[in-house]
């Protein structure tokens, strides 16, 4: 039998080596430095979630809604000049008109709003343009108002595009997790819904006309605004009598229209429409005299063929997955007139 | 050969060694007990500097970078999205952070882009912004990550922009590198140094002669060589007993050499 051998000295020695050497060009090899000083790559971004977190839309909810209300300075140029830098969209164009009548900053308006906001909703995803969806609460009339904000590019801030008041025990439905975001849907697109909004404003409108508006199962045309306006109509025609005649009809204009996809699949949709009242004198009446709200305006006290109104009405519809939409919030709003 | 492979291993093992030993105590020294790596560049430069997540966001402890302005001038600092960040810069002219040199501490950057840059500070995207005169900081916490920092100087140059990050672990750690570097050094030093004593090679067993058959007999009083240094007078067997320590090169004569003195006899 033959003896198996002992590890030699020079067996360990190489043992050692080896085992020494292969452990150095393990640690330094590639990627070990890293893990050893705790470098790893850079998490990736998730941009299918709201732009801005909780508390950066609140700030930038506040700061809008606060400089709104500012008083400011210098002429009609300078404080048109200061709304473009808050309000934009169709809350611009109503601020405009409405300065343009009364020659009154903004601040004073109507849209004034407490700046204590509580965010509903943000647009979902990094592109542009990007929403935001904010309420408050103005606690002298207990109104809940909506407000949608919105940046344009990159390097523009938000401003507010539209602040609209919701009706008593309106009520808008969920929009998803506040920062998963909800996706801004083009207002001209169905996105799924029986109806484009677009097509849900225009239906409304056509509700809403006087004498005789058309029916419609898209929207329902029986809530607060409606029958305000169906009931303001009927008691003006009614005063007319045999003097003149009362027409009225409601133009959607929904170029600067914002609408938010709703967690249920639905949609919240922030428009504009125009009304315009048309008052015909007949020849029966000599002429008619202007009550002094519309005096003030045309700028005379009698007419005695024509009056013409107009009135800029921001309005906030609902539209589910399924089913009939609704309005759950609007203003108007007398801007210019004429009269002959 | 085989000393040559050692002496190559061991010289290799020095080298690798005395790398990682020297490495060890210079991170040491320049990290500190705290462990605190800063890096910083001077751009000298007025337009928007960007530091990426892949700069940023690579560590688990939170990233301190302060911008100062030349005399006199402000600094706009900012974080956002990536993407957020990317899109607000746009292609305007700018200066990218793209990683960072350890061997002299300093930011690596690159300049791209055409065009002057757009007002940083009026858009609303930022995650946490400053703005101020004079040097500013803003710390980026891993938590939030990935964000990319944007850096401006307003009335001015931006002089500099050092980003700190501070780990513990990494003093430690170019601490405990040193020490493996001089086990190493230690290793490859005794391996290059040690000397061939003898020549291990293997051991020859020579095959056992027959006893023969009237066998000589040893008186333990009795020398057993002659007396005067000659040959034995007394017949020797024929066994030879291997030394307790391996014997020099194989002998492939046939018979055992008695003059051998390592060759024991009896």
């Amino acid at each position: 039998m033959t003896p198996r051998p002992l590890p030699t000295t020079r067996t360990l020695s190489r043992l050692v080596a080896s085992t020494t050497l292969l452990g150095a060009l393990v640690l330094a090899g590639c990627g070990t430095q890293d893990a050893l000083v705790g470098l790893h790559p850079a998490p990736a971004e998730q941009t299918a979630a709201a732009p801005l977190d909780a508390e950066g839309a609140t700030a930038v909810a506040a700061r809008l809604l606060a400089a709104k209300d500012a008083p400011v300075g210098g002429d009609a140029k300078a404080a048109k000049a200061a709304r473009a830098e808050v309000l934009t969209g169709d809350a611009l164009r109503v601020a405009d008109a409405q300065a343009t009548r009364a020659g009154t900053p903004a601040g004073t308006t109507e849209l004034a709003a407490e700046p204590q906001p509580t965010i509903v909703a943000q647009s979902q995803g990094r592109q542009w343009p990007r929403a935001i969806l904010a309420s408050t609460l103005d606690e002298a009339t207990n109104t809940q108002w909506l407000h949608a904000m919105v940046s344009d590019k990159p390097d523009q801030p938000f401003r507010i595009a539209s602040s609209v008041p919701m009706f008593g025990g309106a009520e808008l439905p969920a929009l998803g997790e506040q920062l998963a975001g909800a996706p801004l849907l083009d207002t001209a697109q169905k996105n799924g819904l029986a109806v484009s909004p677009a097509a849900a404003v225009k239906a409304y409108a056509a509700a809403l006309a006087q004498p005789k508006g058309k029916a419609t199962d898209v929207v329902a045309a029986d809530d607060q605004f409606a029958t305000s306006l169906k009931t303001a109509a009927a008691a003006q025609a009614k005063a007319l009598g045999k003097l003149g005649t009362l027409a009225q009809t409601h133009d959607p204009q929904l170029d600067d229209a914002i609408t938010f996809k709703l967690a249920d699949g639905g949609a919240v949709t922030f428009g504009l429409m125009k009304r315009t009242d048309t008052i015909s004198v007949k020849p029966t009446a000599k002429e008619l005299v202007l009550p002094a709200e519309y005096a003030k305006l045309l700028g005379k006290k009698k007419v005695t063929k024509s009056l013409v109104l107009n009135n800029l009405e921001p309005i906030v519809i609902v539209q589910p997955k399924t089913g009939q939409g609704r309005v759950i919030g609007a203003s108007d709003l007398l801007v210019s007139g004429r009269g002959r | 050969m085989a000393t040559i492979v050692k002496r190559v291993v061991g010289a290799l093992l020095a080298l690798v060694g005395l790398a990682i030993t020297a490495a060890g105590v210079w991170f040491a020294t320049q990290l500190g007990t705290s462990g605190t790596a800063e890096f910083a560049m001077h751009p000298a430069t007025t337009d928007p500097v960007v530091v990426g997540p892949e700069v940023l966001n690579r560590v688990d402890a939170d990233v301190v970078v302060t911008a100062t302005p030349t005399e006199g001038g402000s600094v706009f600092m900012a974080l956002a999205n990536p993407s957020d960040a990317t899109a607000v810069v746009g292609a305007s002219q700018h200066v990218t952070v793209t990683g960072v040199s350890v061997r002299d501490w300093a930011l690596l950057s690159g300049t791209t882009g055409t065009g002057t840059a757009p007002d940083l500070g009026a858009a609303d995207l930022w995650r946490q912004q400053d703005d101020a005169k004079g040097p500013v900081t803003l710390t980026v916490q891993q938590s939030e990550a990935p964000e990319t920092l944007v850096v401006k100087a307003e009335g001015g140059q931006l002089s500099s922009l050092t980003m700190e990050v501070t780990d513990k672990s990494w003093f430690v750690e170019a601490v405990v590198g040193a020490l493996i570097g001089l086990f190493l050094l230690v290793v490859g030093v005794v391996l290059l140094t040690a000397r061939r004593t003898r020549h291990h090679g293997d051991v020859a067993v020579q095959p056992v002669p027959p006893v023969p058959d009237a066998a000589g007999t040893i008186d333990p009083d009795q020398p057993v060589g002659a007396g005067d240094g000659s040959e034995p007078t007394v017949p020797l067997p024929a066994t030879v007993v291997s030394p307790p320590e391996a014997p020099a090169a194989p002998d492939t004569t046939d018979s055992p050499d008695p003059h051998d003195p390592e060759e024991v006899t009896r």
